[in-house]
Order: C-alpha cells, then sequence, then structure tokens
C-alpha cells in the first residue's frame, strides 16, 4: 500500500538556500550531491517545534518535505534572505509525488527514499516512486499519520519540544544560534530530556483524558484514532503491553517522527 | 536527474517587502573602527550589513567588507569617506539602527540596537 502524502513541499533556489535553512534549524545541513537528503527542525524562541522538514537537494534547489498542513510561515523570512541574491521560495507540492510505504514494501524509486521512519522505523518516504495497479494508493489523513507515526499539528505549531517528539537526533549544539536553541542548549548542560514520543495501541474506544502506565504519567497529544493515540512518556518505558486503567495498551516508541 | 520534470511548481512566494530610505547613526568609536578595519582596503570596498533569516530571534545581522556589488538594489550611507551598504530587501529591518563598537575582549565588537527589533538574543547579534 502507498500512502500519498499532500502535505507541502518547497523549493528553495538562490546560492544561499541550504545556508538559509540550516540557520533555522537545530542541526546543521550538509548537502553536496543531487538527491542527498538531510532533515531540519524548525522552533520557535521557546525551543518548540513548528516544522520538521525533509531537505532534498535537487539540481534545481533545495527541496523541503515539510510536516505541516500549510505552507509554515518561516518561509517568508527565507524567502526576504534568498530574494538578495536572486533566489526564492516556490510551492513544488505539485511537482513532486510524496508517498510514505511501508519500508518491505518500497516500490522502484525514480526519485529518493528516506527509510527508517515513523512507527519503529517501519516507514519510508519515496518521491516519485514507480508504481502501477499493483499498489494500493490510499490518500494520507491525520488518523493515518497518527498510525505511522507522523506529526500531525498538534505536534507541531510550538506545542512541544523536538526532544519530546521523536526528533532528539536533528538536535545539535554545533550549528551556533537558532530560534530556541537557547532552551536546547540549558537543557543539554542541566536538565537533559527524560522523555519519548510513544503510540498507544488502544483496545477500548472512548474518551480519553488521562493514562498511566508503569507508574509513568503519559502525556496525550490531541487527536486520536479508533485505535491509536499518541503520548510523551518518560524514556524508561520499554515497548509492550501493560495493564491500565483503560484495559491493556501496547505502546511502541516512535523512534524518528514522520 | 532532477526530482523536478519542470511542471507544477508555483510562483516564487510573494512577500511584502516597504523599502524605505534608510538612515542610520554610526557612533564616534564604530566610525573609527570602521576606518581602522577598511584601511587596507581599495576604493571599490564597501561594508554590507544585513539582516537575514536565521539567528535565535528570527533574523540575524550580517557584516562583511566585499568588493562593491555590480547589482542595483543597495541604498549608499558614507560615513568619513567610507560606504555603508544596505539592500532595499533590508531598509525595513535596518532603518534607524545605531551602530556602536565596543572595545572590550568579551562581546566586543560592533554592536548593532534596532528600533524595529520587538526582541533580540543576549548576544546581540540577531533580533526579531
Amino acid at each position: 500500500m502507498l500512502i500519498r502524502d499532500p502535505r507541502p513541499i518547497s523549493l528553495l533556489t538562490g546560492e544561499s538556500a541550504i545556508i538559509a535553512i540550516s540557520k533555522l534549524s537545530t542541526n546543521k545541513i550538509v548537502l553536496s550531491n543531487t538527491n542527498e537528503k538531510d532533515r531540519a527542525v524548525v522552533c520557535d524562541p521557546n525551543g518548540r517545534v513548528v516544522d520538521a522538514p525533509y531537505v532534498v537537494w535537487d539540481e534545481n534547489g533545495v527541496i523541503l518535505l515539510h510536516c505541516t498542513n500549510e505552507t509554515p510561515d518561516y518561509l517568508s523570512a527565507v524567502a526576504r534572505t534568498l530574494s538578495k541574491n536572486s533566489g526564492h521560495v516556490m510551492d513544488a507540492t505539485g511537482a513532486i509525488e510524496r508517498y510514505i510505504c511501508l519500508e518491505k514494501k518500497l516500490p522502484p524509486s525514480t526519485g529518493l527514499s528516506v527509510h527508517g521512519l515513523g512507527v519503529s522505523g517501519l516507514y519510508s518516504v519515496a518521491l516519485n516512486p514507480q508504481h502501477n495497479e499493483t499498489y494500493q494508493v490510499v490518500d494520507l489523513s491525520a488518523e493515518l499519520l497518527i498510525e505511522i507515526g507522523g506529526l500531525t499539528e498538534p505536534h507541531l505549531n510550538g506545542n512541544h519540544l523536538p526532544h519530546h517528539i521523536g526528533l532528539l537526533d536533528y538536535v545539535r549544539l554545533d550549528n551556533g544560534c537558532y530560534p530556541g536553541q537557547e532552551i536546547h542548549a540549558r537543557m543539554d548542560s542541566r536538565n537533559p530530556s527524560s522523555k519519548k514520543l510513544i503510540r498507544i495501541d488502544l483496545q477500548h474506544p472512548g474518551e480519553l483524558k488521562s493514562l498511566v502506565i508503569q507508574g509513568h504519567k503519559c502525556k496525550l497529544i490531541p487527536g486520536r484514532t479508533e485505535k491509536y493515540a499518541h503520548g510523551i512518556i518518560h524514556q524508561d518505558l520499554l515497548d509492550g503491553e501493560y495493564e491500565t486503567d483503560l484495559g491493556i495498551v501496547k505502546t511502541i516508541t516512535v523512534n524518528t517522527a514522520l | 536527474m532532477s526530482l523536478l520534470g519542470g511542471n507544477g511548481l508555483g510562483l516564487p512566494m510573494a512577500i511584502e517587502i516597504d523599502v524605505v530610505d534608510v538612515d542610520i547613526t554610526v557612533t564616534k568609536s564604530a566610525e573609527k573602527a570602521i576606518l581602522q578595519t577598511m584601511s587596507d582596503d581599495n576604493d571599490d570596498h564597501v561594508l554590507v550589513i544585513s539582516a537575514d533569516s536565521g539567528g535565535c530571534s528570527g533574523y540575524l545581522y550580517d557584516m562583511k567588507i566585499i568588493e562593491r556589488p555590480s547589482e542595483e538594489g543597495y541604498q549608499e550611507i558614507i560615513v568619513s569617506g567610507k560606504s555603508i551598504l544596505i539592500h532595499n530587501r533590508d531598509s525595513d529591518l535596518l532603518n534607524g539602527i545605531i551602530l556602536d563598537f565596543k572595545d572590550t575582549l568579551m562581546g566586543g565588537g560592533f554592536q548593532i540596537t534596532n528600533p524595529n527589533a520587538s526582541k533580540s538574543c543576549g548576544c546581540g547579534q540577531s533580533f526579531g
């Protein structure tokens, strides 16, 4: 099955495109060859995530695969910077086909793929894959995004630290100043994060207001399906099945939020 | 091979920028530091002050001495015979700044006070 991902895609053109996105990201983006990829995490001044786009180097410029539903606001600042050197920010959503697929069932790709994402690293992003009737194609919905361990609007919009939503690997403090860097630096030296994102497999539909698993309080992220929810919990909790007030729930760590 | 087939690309993001006549204040100490720093440079070298996206508050100041750019779109301010250029695209962000120079071992160098900034970072290099 291929999941058609309609989230926005941008193309940054101009010599300083990579520098411009690096200066906003928690990590330094290093790309030098066509189809190389990396990931940027853009935060607000409070260190909370507003977007975590995959960044792909293309002959035409730098492609950003956004996690937001709409084109993010920070691109206007990037556009201003790029425009001084004849660069632009363009909407490439209609120019690139973007799909999510199970790693084991990846179709031949004419573009490129990003692997090991989502729930237990089970998913991939494929750009411009060669697909035919052998693959069932469905549209990505907020429910499906929760199931596969993706970032939904409640994960973004400045609600959560990258450490807590499966993006810790992208927080590096060797990139100089970026929005939220002071918060992250203080956490790194004084109060290292001890939480992680999990997908909770629920057996009982109904209201889900609070959840305690093995003595650890789980901070629930708004938005759930009948079967799945996302929560932030202490990193010591191992993946497994647990008896709770809501009955038995199964938890799986979201290693790299998709 | 490019991922983009050339079709389906949207138009460049429209950004509305007010181009204003830039007026900046350069303190005596900054003027002295500019003259000292640029003393070995040719006459065609200029000091460009710009504001790029980045830094911890959204925009990051940048100052560089380069050969006079050939492209148009810069406003020029002359300080003691030396040219300071500010791009029209930055004019609304940098109009009214005070350029100062502090000769201290820690946190010294050029300092910018910006009346357009609603927030700035501790090191003074970023504003928003």
